[in-house]
């Protein structure tokens, strides 16, 4: 299903975060979107799940989310934020369990069990299924999020940074994972960042925002000159194709430094 | 002589007060002691300047009645008191020294001030209808004390120990010519003493001595009597608050009154004033005699303010129908009885007492009539009618005559 | 490729996924038994020294009146007396308990309780309003009840109003519940402040809470609205596991989260409100239940919930027999005693190095 979006904006307060943003984006594609603190990527990935009520309109698979109740956009959309520092209490397996909120009326089924089983199996997670969330590591427990989004079986795939809090080992890992999920499950992933080496290297498409805005969309590699880092981050960079992905390397600000 | 007693005939003016300074009026030599050319000069002074009218006439007052001293009383705190001159002008904040005043026959017209408790209290004290109110010994309006400009003020001593401490200290540090004098007057042990000290202290020792002799009268007749009643045959008693459930204990004064009686109280060894009782402790104490307290929160009714008697019924009528209390020894006999704080709680609890004492020992009490005795103290000592007795209630079921 | 694990290891994640739940459907039944072992002592407890005997015959002869035979007075004693109290502590207390776990749960907060929020502050304000003007009478009682009820739903309202003027967030409700709460305590204490002194200690006494004035009907009714309400609570515990996650991730998965955290809020509040118009405020329980519970079966609210009302009944039940026994046959106010419960618990807690449990 296709992920289109029209004329989105929203407002907090009186400061306009987001300004007519428009794209879309085809199942199976991995779509980062990057850009400077306070683009607003944020804020984009919670309005087109409607966790804020933006202006403009957001459709998937044809059909204008704004009809569409809270569950059954649930059962679309699976959101994953950016780090968990609440909700300890559980143990991985009922953590990953919640996923399944969308499809549980009181009961659990089989159904439901099984496929936490699956997921808990595809991330090879099995020897902390009992543990405490307080028992893992962070990087253990960004993959536990993102394994309870998907038992949520979502079409739509959203990301909020998920590689920020991770050592690179983990960082691999999980974008890897991400990328096999867009493969396998034929799922779109919208996916904010904050790295742009790890856009370049594990996003298919990249969008780059700045103040709410969006100042160009293509592959990483149309995206990522020298220039565009100029006019975007106020930074001057090298761009280097050494290791076989574009690397960006920034060397110093432009203009003065305000500190 | 006579020079003396016409200047005082003459002297009819408004009452200039001064403060009560310390030291007698027109004791020039400051030896304590009015000498008697003290006591003309003083008066010679003030027929040439009339502001020091009050000092002549206090100091004639001083000069007979007190023989020139001051007089020097001990109060119930065990403090001594200094008293330079007599009392123009007081501020009462117990009602019960209020009652007490009445009873030795003192001309309350001196009181300015009253408590809150006194002013609605308006049936036994119609008197005081419209006299400034000072607040509450709790919660004391100290701006109003002070600008009555009381010569005296009378709080507790041994009850709400604190707050009257907190009262005296405030007046010393800002109205130190003020006396304050501090006495109970309704607790069993320390009334008669104070009766006395009360009817030195205001010049009624003729009142004080017939009232104290009406108080132990009436008080021995009920003990002189229970005396002869073994400790093993007195009568176990129920005694309840206007709390339900909650009891009087030995720390508190209606124990007392209740073994003045003859009673022995079944509950008295539990620890507090007023303990708060499991129900069924009651049931499985078959008490002989029940007594109900009413006159406040849920059963404010009857007593001086006024009631009706199916007030009193319906709350009678709930006690004794209280689940299991029909096999209570005190249910089945008729000996449950409801008695209003008016009249055991205060300074005639005797009243109280000689009603419990009738309730308990009918045989060896047929002759004792509370009804009478509560009528003569009211009349003889309250200037009150004694109709007050037939009309309100007091306790119930009233007794038979 | 990574391999997928063989069939096998599913179903052993399966199976440990049952012993996991079994545990907690354990805990469940195990604190059922512990109520209805509590309750066969409490009976035998009290002042009027009936044997075990004595007191178990009482109530088969309620029943059986053929097979065994009973005195009037303890059949007087056991039923209109003391099991109505004992039963009343359960409903009591497994009301105050559930209400104090949805309420952590909707706020996310372990210290969230009828008593933080400012609840019990407005009941003991509708209290001190009739105690105070009250003119007496037997009316009284019945008065203080209902003020005690309204008022309590009127803070719940208020809490509802001033946190949607900044989003219905838990930050926002919990600090609307602070603001309550000191309004109406220092509204209580003005109230006693005028008052006279008879007045005053009955404020007093009713805020130390008691079981004293229970009956057979306040005992229905209190069952009746409670039993109604655990089944809306028990149909969103999904919904508040959920919300444990985060309000936004809480969102992303299907649920209402500003009406929810409404809802469930008002029903925990119309519980408390129930409950403690009766019998004035019981401190801790709310608090202290829904903490043992996480300790033991953690966070699942399909679970926590229930069971955090059967601990709170059995603390309570617990409670109230030692109030009751301690000095006897004087009794000491049972909210006095849950707290001299409630606090070496959390001395205990305090105590403890690991982090994380909440």
């Amino acid at each position: 299903m296709t992920l289109t979006v029209r004329g989105l904006s929203f407002s907090y307060g009186d400061r306009e975060i987001l300004h007519d943003v428009s794209f879309s984006t085809a199942p199976g594609v991995v779509l980062g979107i990057a850009g400077p603190n306070g683009c607003g990527k944020t804020t984009l990935i919670k309005c087109i799940d409607r966790i804020f009520e933006p202006g403009g309109r957001v459709e998937f698979g044809g059909k204008d989310m704004a009809d569409l109740s809270t569950t059954e956009i649930a059962q679309l959309i699976a959101y994953v934020p950016q780090a968990l520092t609440i909700g300890m209490a559980m143990s991985v397996f009922e953590t990953i369990l919640l996923g399944r909120r969308p499809y549980i009326r009181w009961s659990v089924s089989d159904a439901d069990l099984e496929r936490v089983s699956a997921v808990i199996a595809e991330l090879a997670i099995q020897h902390l299924a009992f543990r405490k969330m307080t028992q893992i590591s962070g990087g253990e427990r960004q993959k536990v999020m993102i394994a309870r989004a998907m038992v949520q079986d979502p079409l739509l795939l959203l990301l909020d940074e998920p590689t920020s809090a991770l050592d690179l080992r983990h960082q691999l890992e999980v974008m890897e994972l991400v990328r096999r999920v867009a493969r396998d499950k034929e799922a779109s992933v919208l996916m904010a960042v904050h790295d742009l080496n790890l856009a370049s290297r594990f996003c298919d498409r990249l969008m780059i925002m700045k103040e709410g805005r969006i100042v160009a969309m293509g592959t990483p590699s149309e995206l990522l000159t020298r220039e565009l880092i100029r006019d975007v981050y106020e930074v001057d960079a090298v761009i280097s194709g050494e290791s076989g992905y574009l690397q960006v390397i920034p060397v110093r600000p432009v203009g003065e430094i305000t500190v | 002589m006579k020079l003396l007693f016409m200047v005082l005939a003459a002297a009819v003016c408004l009452m200039i007060v001064l403060p009560a300074s310390a030291g007698l009026p027109g004791d020039a030599s400051g030896n304590d002691h009015l000498e008697k050319h003290e006591l003309a000069s003083t008066i010679l002074s003030a027929l040439k300047d009339s502001t020091t009218l009050q000092d002549a006439r206090d100091a004639a007052y001083v000069y007979s009645n007190w023989n020139g001293s001051p007089k020097k009383i001990i109060d119930s705190s065990g403090k001594e008191r200094v008293i330079w001159r007599p009392f123009h002008r007081i501020v009462v904040m117990n009602s019960e020294t209020l009652e007490t005043m009445r009873s030795i026959g003192y001309d309350t017209s001196t009181v300015v001030g009253v408590d809150k408790y006194t002013l609605k209290a308006t049936a036994f004290f119609p008197e005081f209808k419209n006299t400034p109110g000072i607040g509450s010994i709790w919660a004391p309006d100290y701006e109003k004390i002070v600008s009555l400009q009381p010569d005296a003020v009378f709080v507790y001593a041994e009850i709400s120990r604190s707050s009257c401490d907190e009262i005296e200290e405030n007046l010393a540090k800002t109205s130190p010519g003020v006396t304050v004098l501090r006495f109970d007057c309704y607790l069993p042990e320390s009334y008669p003493g104070e009766i006395g000290i009360l009817g030195d202290l205001l010049d009624c020792q003729e009142g004080g001595r017939e009232f104290l002799e009406f108080y132990t009268s009436n008080i021995d007749t009920v003990t002189s009597r229970v005396a002869a009643v073994p400790e093993n045959e007195r009568i176990k008693v129920y005694f309840e608050t206007w709390n339900d459930y909650k009891t009087c204990a030995a720390g508190s004064g209606y124990d007392q009154k209740i073994r003045m009686a003859g009673g022995s109280n079944i509950f008295g060894n539990e620890a507090g004033e007023y303990p708060e009782l499991d129900p069924e402790a009651v049931l499985a104490s078959s008490p002989e005699a029940v007594i109900k307290l009413v006159g406040s929160m849920k059963y404010t009714f009857g007593g001086y303010n006024g009631g009706e008697e199916e007030l009193f019924r319906q709350t009678h009528d709930a006690l004794v129908s209280r689940k299991g209390w029909e096999s209570l020894p005190a249910v089945r006999d008729n000996r449950t009885y409801l008695i209003h704080t008016d009249i055991l709680g205060g300074p005639h609890f005797f009243v109280g007492v000689q009603y419990m004492a009738r309730w308990f020992y009918p045989d060896r009490f047929s002759d004792l009539d509370p009804v009478r005795v509560h009528a003569e103290y009211l009349t003889r000592f309250q200037g009150l009618p004694a109709s007050i007795v037939e009309d309100e209630i007091f306790v119930y079921p009233r007794l038979r005559r | 490729m990574d391999q997928k694990g063989a069939p096998g290891d599913l179903s052993h994640l399966r199976e440990e996924y049952h012993r996991f739940a079994a545990k907690r459907y354990l805990f469940l039944g195990g604190c059922g038994i512990l109520i209805l072992i509590l309750i066969g002592i409490a009976t035998t407890l009290g002042s009027a020294d009936l044997t075990i005997g004595e007191v178990y015959a009482a109530i088969i002869a309620r029943f059986f009146p053929s097979v065994v035979e009973s005195t009037p007075l303890a059949s007087t004693i056991v039923w209109e007396y003391r099991l109505h109290r004992i039963l009343f502590a359960i409903a009591a207390g497994f009301g105050l308990g559930i209400a104090g776990a949805v309420m952590q749960g909707v706020l996310r907060n372990p210290l969230a309780s009828p008593f933080t929020l400012g609840i019990s502050a407005a009941a003991s304000f509708g209290a001190s309003i009739v105690i105070v003007f009250g003119i007496g009478g037997f009316t009284n009682d019945i008065a203080i009840i209902i003020a005690a009820f309204v008022f309590t739903l009127l803070a719940t309202f208020g809490i509802y109003s001033l946190s949607r003027v900044r989003g219905i967030s838990p930050e926002s409700m919990i600090l609307a519940g602070i603001i309550l709460m000191y309004l109406f305590s220092a509204m209580t204490s003005f109230l006693q402040y005028i008052g006279t002194v008879d007045q005053l200690q009955e404020v007093v006494f009713w805020t130390f809470g008691s079981l004293q004035r229970t009956s057979w009907g306040k005992l229905a009714l209190v069952s009746l609205v409670v039993g109604f309400c655990i089944p809306f609570i028990m149909l969103r515990s999904w919904d508040l596991n959920a919300m444990g996650q985060g309000d936004q991730v809480a969102k992303s998965m299907g649920v209402d989260v500003s009406r929810t955290r409404t809802r469930l809020m008002l029903i925990a509040s119309l519980v408390t409100a129930i409950i403690i118009c009766f019998t004035g405020v019981i401190g801790f329980i709310g608090l202290v239940a829904p903490h043992i519970t996480r300790l033991a079966i953690g966070g699942d609210n399909r679970f926590l919930l229930p069971a955090s009302g059967l601990v709170g009944g059995a603390l309570l039940l617990t409670a109230d027999s030692l109030a009751r026994t301690v000095l006897a046959p004087a009794i000491i106010p049972v909210g006095i005693m849950t707290s001299f419960i409630g606090i070496p618990f959390f001395l205990y807690l305090f105590l403890r190095k690991r982090e994380g449990y909440w």
